[in-house]
């Protein structure tokens, strides 16, 4: 829209590219200063009409028309679809009129890249453009507007209708009047309304619609049933003045979780409430959750707080940690600073976590060494992190990461990292782990990797497992076959659990075929295996438009369906709907549960 | 030989030459060479060609009857255009005049108009200028000029220019292949212009803006 607009100016004020100076008949006129020119001329005494490759032009550029007509005795000129390019600029009017005093654009089209916009009338008298009639698209607004002007850098629209929908007209904004500004591309309208199906859910008298950054527009209505009910509103925008038009910094989250359904042990309800700010420095959250857990007997009831306050340097929250069955708090300075081959980190904790107390310490990476040399680049960075405790021995953890590539068709990457001493909170915790990742292929892509990692028990004040995963993968185009085992060890290195995958996988055209055999074993003794097909076609992108996404499992180990599901996507002019299904008949990954869960959804397209 | 040459000198001045139908009325002398056949008038005189209405008023003649007429600072007036140049020579087999230097044209339609070169078709009523064709009214410059007179028609050869300073409007041309017709009407004398040239005026004229004009220096 800024680009629009801005073309307008340069447009009218006849900023036009290419001359006319090459066509074989050229006409000076003083008044309006313009130059004619056509291949074809004609004087029949009155008027003088330019044919075959007519032209119009000032000092500074040209359009061309398919005729040109300019009556000497009355002094007007005439010209029939007038069209043009300029640095990329499509310009096309069905008439333009001048005369000394102004020119007159009928029905004149400016378009660029994803913007157009058009105006029954455009004239330019004095410096300034009078439009009547304005419409205009951008990817993200439509608009029009009864009239408007155009002055220096400033455009002021008048009886304005805007919507962020592709087409139709769900959502609306109007406004008595619009003023643009090119300088920072912000639109104020003012004295508007906010309709949504036609009916006015706000009226703000001032509102700001920022035209180059993204229209974050979030559907806040959230409605599904799993185990219960859940509905309410999520991310509800509370507009302030002076707000841009979905930019806005405040929101509103109000969920009924788990509500009703069948009463089984451990079934939680809950109600979720917080208020979020997003401000250019810092956030705020204010959250609070009721919670009621059945214990066969009886409701177990709390309150579970989320509570975060974010300000440059300073960060403290409060929050529920499911692992402890307690509230968490912490308060944090930290502040990341860049010395160049150096990211340096420093903090100071105070924490109400698995333990409580004070930590002070650092983390950061150094590049220690970066070159490239024709296709051939190498980079090693050493991150590090080291805490001291008042009441505990320090921590620290340290290595280094190898990255080699040759042009984009062979990288190996190389991670080795240990640590000394134990980490008494989550923040600064980094376990020892290894890791070996080696890409090779551009059409046929192959890349295999192995990854080990320490993790703690933080509670405990121990390491309490040995994570490792082992990948590889195969790939041709938009097909793909890749295996995965994910093995999960105590400290002493002996087996406790392991999942594996193999998958099948083909894309064309946005969409996506796969099949997977999936299965795990716990102790050695194998506790699932199950085969998913799943498909999701591309989306859909046209008013009317829908898709179908099915997926199906089926437990091997008992023959029968494991799992089911369906998505259906549905387009209108302006939003596109999701109406899902996913079941689980028979569970298969650890923590799974028999359920069956609907899910309904909303988004702008 | 000298007397004799003397002698016939005398005969001429006292009697006016006559073409078949041309009349030579000289200001002076007449000098007639029995050798070539030149008749020289040094102090000029005034042809009158009744046949293509014409007369050459100048101010020094030589002649060869019925060959050519050659003239310096002559005038060629007929009944709807006036002629000037320095240099001037008259085909009357071939019914055409060469002008050279200063050539100065005027009509009721353009006036002022100037050139270095120009030939005129008398059979077909055809006049062409180049060189640095400039005319005072209307405001025009060519590098060629074809003026069918008797007609009123004329034929802008690129590059030129077209000012109308009452209007403030300036008509350029730069495509030689495609010059500016212009008609004038007979009666009002107001002007029609176009590019394309009806088909049987482009049959009778363009030839004249394309043709190369004898470049041999006139004596």
């Amino acid at each position: 829209m800024r680009r629009a607009l801005a073309l307008l100016l340069v447009a009218f004020g006849l900023a036009w590219a290419a001359g006319c100076a090459d066509r074989d008949v050229v006409l000076e006129l003083e008044r309006p200063p313009l130059v004619l020119a056509g291949d074809g001329f004609e004087f029949n005494g009155e008027a003088l009409v330019f044919s075959e490759r007519a032209c119009l032009e000032d000092a500074s550029g040209a359009l061309e028309a398919e005729r040109i007509v300019y009556d000497r005795v009355r002094g007007v000129l005439e010209a029939e679809r007038v069209r043009g390019t300029v640095q990329g600029w499509r310009v096309a009017a069905e008439r333009l009129v001048g005369d000394a005093e102004r020119l007159v654009f009928e029905r004149a089209t400016f378009s660029r890249g994803d913007a157009t916009l058009t105006a029954a009338r455009a004239t330019v008298e004095g410096g300034t453009v009078w439009l009547e009639a304005v419409a205009a698209a951008t990817s993200r607004y439509r608009f029009r507007a009864e009239r408007g002007r155009i002055e220096d850098d400033v455009f002021v629209a008048e009886g304005v209708w805007s919507t962020p929908c592709a087409c139709g007209q769900a959502i609306e904004l109007l406004a008595q009047q619009a003023t643009f500004r090119f300088a920072d591309g912000r639109l104020l309208l003012d004295r508007s309304t906010f309709r949504l199906y036609g009916a006015s859910l706000a009226r703000p008298e001032e509102l700001r619609v920022d035209l180059n950054e993204p229209l974050d527009l979030q559907f806040p209505l959230r409605f599904s049933y799993g185990n219960g009910w859940n509905f309410g509103v999520e991310g509800l925008p509370l507009p302030a003045k002076g707000e841009a038009f979905g930019r806005w910094r405040t929101r509103l989250t109000l969920m009924a979780e788990n509500v009703g359904g069948a009463l089984v042990v451990d079934k939680t309800e809950a109600v979720r409430l917080a208020v979020d700010y997003r401000g250019p420095d810092g956030t705020v959250r204010f959250g609070l959750r009721p919670v009621r857990t059945w214990d066969g007997a009886f409701w177990r009831e709390r309150v579970e707080p989320d509570v975060r306050l974010a300000d440059g340097p300073l960060d403290f929250r409060i929050g529920w940690s499911r692992g402890l069955n307690r509230s968490v708090a912490s308060f944090t300075l930290a502040r990341t600073l860049d010395l160049g081959g150096l990211r340096l980190r420093p903090f100071a904790r105070l924490a109400h976590e698995e333990r409580t107390g004070l930590a002070a310490g650092a983390a950061g990476t150094i590049t220690a060494f970066e070159r490239r040399v024709g296709s051939f680049s190498t980079r090693l960075e050493l991150p590090f992190a080291a805490a001291v405790y008042p009441d505990a021995a320090p921590y620290a953890w340290g290595g280094g990461r190898l990255e080699l590539a040759y042009g984009d068709g062979l990288k190996l990457r190389l991670e080795a990292y240990d640590a000394y001493g134990l980490p008494r909170y989550g923040y600064e915790a980094r376990g020892a782990r290894q890791r070996v990742a080696f890409e090779a292929g551009r059409a046929l892509r192959v890349a295999v990797g192995f990854r080990r990692e320490l993790r703690y028990d933080l509670a405990a004040g121990a390491v309490s497992r040995d994570d490792r995963v082992y990948s590889a993968r195969l790939g041709y185009g938009g097909a793909a076959a890749s295996w995965r085992l994910e093995q999960r060890r105590d400290p002493g290195g002996a087996l406790q659990r392991a999942d594996e995958r193999w998958t099948l996988a083909a894309a064309r055209a946005g969409s996506e075929l796969e099949l997977a055999w999936w299965r795990g074993w716990d102790g050695g003794a194998l506790d699932y295996s199950e085969l998913r097909l799943g498909y999701r076609p591309a989306a859909p992108d046209c008013a009317g438009g829908w898709a179908l996404a099915p997926s199906l499992g089926w437990d091997l180990l008992q023959g029968r369906v494991s799992r089911a599901g369906l998505e259906l996507t549905l387009n209108d002019c302006c939003f596109t709907w999701t109406l899902s299904y996913q079941a689980v008949y028979v569970p298969q990954l650890p923590g799974e549960a028999a359920q069956q869960n609907v899910r309904f959804g909303v988004r702008l397209r | 030989m000298r007397r004799a040459l003397s002698l016939a000198t005398l005969l001429l001045v006292l009697t006016a030459a006559q073409f078949a139908a041309l009349s030579i009325e000289p200001y002076g002398d007449s000098v007639y060479d029995l050798a070539t056949g030149v008749t020289t008038l040094p102090q000029g005189g005034v042809i009158r060609d009744n046949a293509h209405d014409l007369s050459i008023d100048a101010t020094y003649i030589e002649y060869v009857e019925g060959d050519y007429i050659s003239a310096r600072e002559a005038k060629m007036a007929t009944e709807k255009v006036r002629f000037a140049a320095e240099r001037m020579r008259y085909l009357p087999e071939r019914e055409e005049v060469r002008l050279e230097g200063g050539v100065r044209f005027d009509s009721d339609r353009i006036e002022g108009l100037t050139a270095e070169r120009g030939w005129i078709d008398l059979k077909a009523g055809v006049a062409v200028v180049e060189g640095s064709v400039r005319a005072v009214t209307p405001e025009l410059t060519a590098a060629r000029l074809v003026a069918d007179y008797r007609a009123g028609e004329v034929l802008l050869v690129a590059p030129y220019t077209y000012q109308d300073a009452q209007l403030g409007v300036t008509l350029r041309g730069q495509n030689p292949e495609k010059p500016l017709y212009l008609r004038f009407d007979t009666e009002t004398g107001e002007v029609r212009a176009s590019s394309q040239l009806p088909p049987e005026a482009a049959e009778r004229l363009l030839p004249y803006a394309k043709k190369a004009l004898p470049n041999e220096p006139l004596e």
